[in-house]
């Protein structure tokens, strides 16, 4: 089922939960809806079940406004973060209860209950209560339960939040597989930038219940629109430096006090058209910086810090009054207090203008270069 | 972004059929929004028969003479018949300053050392000390409130005989010399009043401050120990404004039943010994409406003292309501009507 | 060092003075209720005679016997104890977890009607009693009960349901409030209406609420005089409850047996406080946690 919100509103007094929301979700998709606490994120998806009426501005389910819709006529499945089986219910009838409610023949709920626990592997469990089991096994309970009635679409509301690590991990894998092959539209709520990048088809940034930007994860990694896009996507986060655009007759410059590098032609003409203020943010992600022999680097400085990944090593420098983390391969072989040549990846440097904190190397379309 | 075209129509009416199933949206939008009124009706219905309509015909009486001998001559509900000579009489009665500050003392006293504080005394007590113990005291200041009310007072007089009959001046006042072994009630008849009044009252208070310290999760107190507090500090620090709201519950809600009751000073002291001495405003109510102490019983006059007590109880409760920022607390819920 | 010990010392000096009040109290009443006459806490004779409306009617056989008064009571206190149960689930839930224009007018509402004294109401209510009455099906003659109307266990109990309203809906509202919006989002989400949601979901994860509101309607239901008083003809009519047959031994014109009433009045308490001996621990949840505002 397809979905689309069209200046969709939510005000609590006069908090705007939600600002004038525009999104569109296509058949089949998986759409992360994702930013920090109290981003709106949580009251876009509580909209959708029915849960919450838009102040204004409409939801459409298959181009069918459903703004009016109880949650009960908008066939939807939904997975909480705190699970919410009833406790007094075991397993079986937490299940059955949608179907119970449709009032599903007594046979026909065995069946599928039976059919829905087995694919969540929680078969045996069927006559214990939520008490008895584990977190993992209330979560795949709350997954049965949201996947029995068939819904058109699947909600999530950080599902994964309260399990261990490992088990975060292959739950998000289940859940993807699952919603792959139900081939059910699936939008998940969660301020885990991993979970939403790996699990997502789209990816809907939200901050103070605006909409950041919304596109693939490749988009939002490799193109943000905006600094606080490139700030929250990618960890460890992108490096910031302020620094101070010039134009010269051969070619343009960003410079700080510590280094100066040359950008492309054809990006120095696109941050130009965006009308690039003097002072910009750079931003850039610490795989793009690499260590380098002296003659090539960009600018030097001194080892601070050495967080070692498994894979890589993340090192923070210090240069002047500045920081920047570096992913180098491990095992990295400098020491703290050394001195280290570091040259940028200029192709895949950002550049925000602070003011607007948006991206100058966008284009046309809106999605930056 | 691409604008949907098509048109969407003013908002709250959507042009396309909107139902996935069901045609009748206007019905299910509509029991949607009535919903909540279906929840209250129960209490709607009860308050009305019970709260509303009476009080409505208190009020109307309290304008007429109505009593016992002109009951069905009178035609009452005509507003010909209507004065404001009761409540003329009432402020001009000799003894509305006595009853008044009979109230008020009556009120604040039970309030403050029973209802309130004897119930926080007891509550904080028996929540630390032994378990047993503490349900054993919590019980014996139950007794009061499910003894009947008849022999409850019963036990009071006799408590307060006199010599050698009253088991306070047999062996306790009489042996240590004090009084002459009067009749207690007549001599100290209010210290009486508060007496049974504060030990029913008490254990409402105590049951639910009990019931909320018991709630306060232990983390929060073996912190304070570690922290190095001894109990009494724990208990100032770290229980006390954790139980705030019930206090405050306990504060209004006792202050309104203490404001309306009269049924044990009516058995105890009947609002004597001397004229007037014990009598409260309640009290007063009932007497004038209901019995025949000064000739016929004046539903009427009655009813006047009736209105201006619950004008005072409403006054009050609004006060409260104010003060103790009730509305602020109301959370909203976070589950909206469609 | 003294100071610490002097503080507690205090505090239990504060219980149990007066505790022991109640202790002499209900002492003298049990030794009342076993003798021909006392001074203080001395018997001046011992006597059964004072429990004899156990085994034989004191009034005569035309009076109801204290067993068929002791059943009238307990219907009415359960009958009483299901309403305010029910109807405060009901409002408690609306209040708490239903949005609707006039939500916290209302519960100010339930809160000022406390305000208003019973006394008061007395005999308006008698109309409305008197009305109902008249109301084929619930008025009168319903089996057990015998109504809603005037001179009916019914109509006593709501009655008495009217005045523990406010208190059970504050104390319902704060259960509703403590139970997770993110269960009854599910629960309405798999089809559920509000009312479903609220039988099948909500009730039965506060039961220990409702436990402690039923034992302390069933107290206070039990307990009641003045109600029962005013709304039933005669003290031994066939809707007579414990505490008006209490009345029967006091009198205007005959010397009034206190000592039976005494035993009566024993006769009537000991099933309660056996019954909250059990239930204390229960009652205890009255309070529905830390939650501001919940009471």
């Amino acid at each position: 089922m397809k979905i689309a919100l069209e200046a969709l509103n939510k005000h609590f007094g006069k908090v705007k939960a939600v600002d004038n929301l525009d999104l569109e979700i296509g058949d089949g998709e998986f759409v992360a809806l994702l930013g920090p606490s109290g981003c709106g994120k949580t009251t876009t998806l509580l909209m959708l079940a029915g849960i919450y009426k838009p102040t204004s501005g409409h939801i459409c389910f298959d181009d069918r406004v459903v703004n009016h819709l109880l949650p009960k006529e908008r066939n939807i499945g939904m997975v909480f973060q705190s699970y919410a089986l009833y406790p007094h219910m075991t397993t079986f009838d937490n299940i059955a209860y949608p179907l119970k409610l449709k009032r599903v023949r007594r046979r026909e709920i065995k069946e599928r209950v039976q059919k829905s626990a087995d694919m969540m592997g929680i078969g045996d469990l069927l006559d214990r209560k939520p008490a008895q089991l584990s977190g993992g096994q209330q979560q795949r309970v709350a997954l049965a339960r949201a996947l029995v009635k068939e819904p058109a679409i699947l909600l999530f509301d950080e599902p994964l939040s309260n399990l261990d690590a490992k088990l975060r991990l292959r739950m998000r894998g289940e859940i993807k597989r699952l919603q792959e092959d139900l081939g059910v539209t699936a939008v998940y709520v969660t301020h885990d930038q991993v979970e939403a990048m790996t699990m997502a088809s789209r990816i809907a940034l939200m901050n103070y219940g605006v909409l950041q930007t919304y596109g693939t994860p490749n988009q939002l990694y490799d193109h943000p629109d905006t600094f606080f896009v490139a700030g929250f996507i990618g960890a460890p986060p992108m490096n910031f430096l302020e620094m101070t655009f010039e134009e010269r007759e051969n070619g343009f410059y960003l410079k700080t006090q510590a280094l100066e590098i040359r950008i492309s032609a054809e990006r120095g003409a696109l941050a130009k058209q965006n009308d690039i203020p003097q002072r910009v943010i750079m931003g850039i992600r610490p795989e793009s910086v690499s260590i380098v022999a002296e003659r090539d680097g960009d600018f030097k400085a001194e080892v601070h810090l050495i967080e070692p990944l498994g894979r890589e090593d993340l090192v923070t420098f210090r240069f002047i009054d500045e920081e920047i983390r570096v992913l180098v391969p491990a095992p990295f072989d400098g020491r703290i207090g050394e001195t280290i040549c570091l040259k940028l990846d200029k192709e895949k440097a950002h550049l925000f203008n602070p003011e607007t904190e948006v991206s100058v190397l966008r284009t046309g379309n809106g999605r930056s270069s | 972004m691409k604008r949907r075209t098509k048109k969407i129509g003013e908002r709250g009416k959507p042009p396309l059929p909107v139902l996935l199933g069901t045609r009748n949206i206007g019905f299910s939008r509509m029991r949607g929004q009535l919903a909540p009124y279906a929840f209250l009706s129960p209490t709607l219905i009860l308050v009305t028969l019970f709260f509303f309509i009476p009080l409505v015909m208190v009020f109307i009486l309290s304008f007429t003479k109505l009593d016992m001998t002109n009951f069905g001559i009178l035609e009452w509900w005509k507003p010909v018949n209507w004065s404001l000579d009761n409540y003329v009489k009432i402020f001009t009665n000799r003894f509305l300053s006595r009853i008044l500050g009979n109230t008020i003392m009556y009120v604040a006293v039970t309030l403050a050392l029973f209802n309130v504080g004897m119930a926080l005394v007891i509550a904080l007590i028996t929540t630390h000390i032994k378990r047993r113990t503490g349900f054993a005291f919590r019980t014996l200041w139950f007794l009061p409130r499910i003894t009947p009310v008849v022999v409850y007072t019963m036990m009071w007089r006799a408590l307060a005989g006199p010599a050698p009959m009253g088991v306070i001046n047999k062996y306790f006042l009489v042996p240590l010399g004090i009084g002459g072994g009067e009749y207690l009630l007549h001599t100290h008849p209010w210290v009486f009043v508060f007496l049974v009044n504060g030990f029913i009252g008490a254990s409402f208070g105590m049951i639910l401050f009990a019931s909320a310290i018991e709630s306060i999760p232990k983390d929060y107190t073996i912190a304070s120990r570690v922290d190095g507090a001894s109990t009494w500090q724990t208990i100032r620090y770290v229980e006390l404004p954790m139980i705030k709201w019930p206090l405050l519950f306990v504060t209004t809600y006792q202050t309104l039943s203490l404001l309306t009751s009269f049924e044990q000073i009516m058995l105890l002291t009947d609002g004597g010994p001397g004229l007037y001495q014990t009598e409260v405003w309640s009290l007063t109510a009932y007497h004038r409406a209901l019995t025949s102490y000064f000739g016929n019983t004046q539903w009427g006059y009655g009813a006047a003292w009736a209105v201006v007590l619950v004008i005072i109880g409403i006054v009050m409760a609004v006060i409260y309501l104010r003060v103790f920022k009730f509305r602020e607390l109301v959370e909203e819920p976070k589950i909206d009507q469609l | 060092m003294l100071r610490s010990k002097l503080k507690p010392a205090l505090a239990y000096l504060v219980l149990i003075v007066p505790s022991s009040l109640i202790i002499l109290g209900f002492l003298w009443l049990l030794i009342t209720s076993f003798s021909t006459r006392v001074e203080g806490l001395q018997s001046l004779g011992w006597t059964l005679n004072n429990w004899r409306f156990l085994w034989e009617s004191p009034f005569g056989p035309q009076y109801p016997s204290i067993w068929t008064v002791t059943l009238n009571t307990l219907v009415m206190s359960l009958i009483m104890t299901l309403i305010v149960v029910v109807v405060s689930s009901l409002t408690g839930y609306a209040l708490s977890r239903m949005k609707f224009p006039g939500r916290k007018g209302f519960l100010s509402l339930t809160l000022i009607l406390h305000a208003f004294p019973s006394v008061t109401l007395l005999i308006p209510i008698y109309f409305v009693l008197l009305w109902i009455a008249k109301i084929p099906l619930i008025g009168r003659d319903v089996p057990l009960l015998g109504g809603f109307g005037y001179n009916t266990i019914g109509g006593v109990a709501l009655v008495m349901v009217a005045f523990q309203l406010p208190f059970g809906i504050w104390i319902m509202k704060g259960f509703f409030d403590n139970i997770s919006w993110d269960m009854e989002r599910s629960a309405l989400i798999d089809g559920a209406s509000r009312f479903k949601v609220w039988w099948q979901i909500i009730m039965p994860n506060i039961k220990p609420g409702i436990a402690a509101l039923s034992i302390f309607s069933f107290l206070t239901a039990w307990n009641a005089y003045l109600i029962p008083l005013t709304f039933t003809a005669g003290r031994a009519g066939k809707s007579a409850v414990l505490s008006l047959y209490l009345q029967n031994f006091i009198s205007e014109s005959v010397m009034t047996e206190w000592n039976a009433v005494a035993a009566v009045g024993l006769f009537q308490l000991v099933p309660v406080v056996l019954f909250f001996l059990f239930t204390q621990e229960a009652l205890l949840n009255i309070y529905s946690g830390g939650k501001k505002g919940g009471v």
